[in-house]
């Protein structure tokens, strides 16, 4: 079973799909199967307890829920990247 | 406020200088050209500012600073990116930490209506983010054109592959 992503933002569509398609890029460079979804910030309440990990690019209460998250806005801005990718596949495994 | 060609889902690119002293008062200018322009709907202004309060579009780049403002799809009458340069900087709460301000000039404000269709140039668009050409076209210009231009380029690059 691929692991499953979460990457929310206010209303599921420009950031968190920009964040989302980047994770699947960086992800498919290197091999690593995870089904990614973009999200708003009032699903996670319903998708996180079926989901691995939140990628956010926003805090916006996500520590309520059971899942790790990490901070994903390097995905937009590519400060960091590499650590912010390393630190999603080491929480993948 | 210049436009250039579009495509049902290639965004329309407008640019635009502004010399606006506060966050509210670019949102105002700029948001009622895009109402005037017929991009957004009569409501989009005060939808701009609120949805800004709520979730902040301050990025900080390696070495620039940029915004992001944008609503929610219903808002929106097509796709389009706004590129505004305003004389000075004005203060923006960053995205992922919306206690510390940026002090930005270059805001894109980004007219999305459907993003499965749009998610490739979405993608493009953090791909720019994370040049380093880029930061420095936005500190050194004073002139909204050539970052809308690049933007174009940019965009255009995958033209073709994801705009279907």
């Amino acid at each position: 079973m691929p692991k499953k992503i979460l990457v929310p933002c206010g209303s599921g569509v420009a950031t968190s799909n920009m964040a989302a398609e980047k994770l699947r890029k960086v992800l498919r460079d290197r091999g690593i199967d995870a089904q990614i979804q973009a999200v708003d910030f009032r699903s996670l309440a319903s998708l996180a307890s079926q989901a691995d990990l939140i990628v956010s690019v926003a805090p916006h209460g996500e520590a309520k829920y059971p899942i790790r998250v990490i901070n994903g806005i390097a995905l937009l801005t590519g400060v960091g990247l590499e650590q912010c990718i390393n630190e999603i596949v080491d929480a993948l495994h | 406020m210049k436009a250039d060609d579009s495509s049902v889902n290639f965004p329309q690119i407008y640019s635009l200088r502004t010399s606006c002293s506060t966050t509210d008062e670019l949102f105002r200018e700029v948001g009622l050209l895009m109402v005037g322009e017929e991009i957004v709907a009569k409501d989009f202004v005060s939808a701009l500012i609120k949805r800004e309060e709520q979730f902040p579009t301050g990025l900080q780049l390696d070495g620039a600073t940029v915004a992001m403002p944008h609503v929610d799809a219903r808002f929106s009458l097509k796709t389009a990116i706004v590129v505004a340069v305003n004389d000075a900087p004005v203060d923006f709460r960053r995205m992922d930490d919306p206690e510390k301000m940026l002090a930005v000039r270059v805001a894109i404000f980004l007219v999305i209506n459907d993003a499965t269709k749009q998610v490739v140039f979405l993608s493009r668009l953090s791909h720019m983010f994370a040049d380093q050409n880029f930061s420095r076209l936005v500190n050194t210009s004073d002139d909204p054109e050539p970052v809308a231009q690049y933007l174009k380029t940019v965009l255009e690059e995958e033209r073709g592959e994801g705009y279907a």
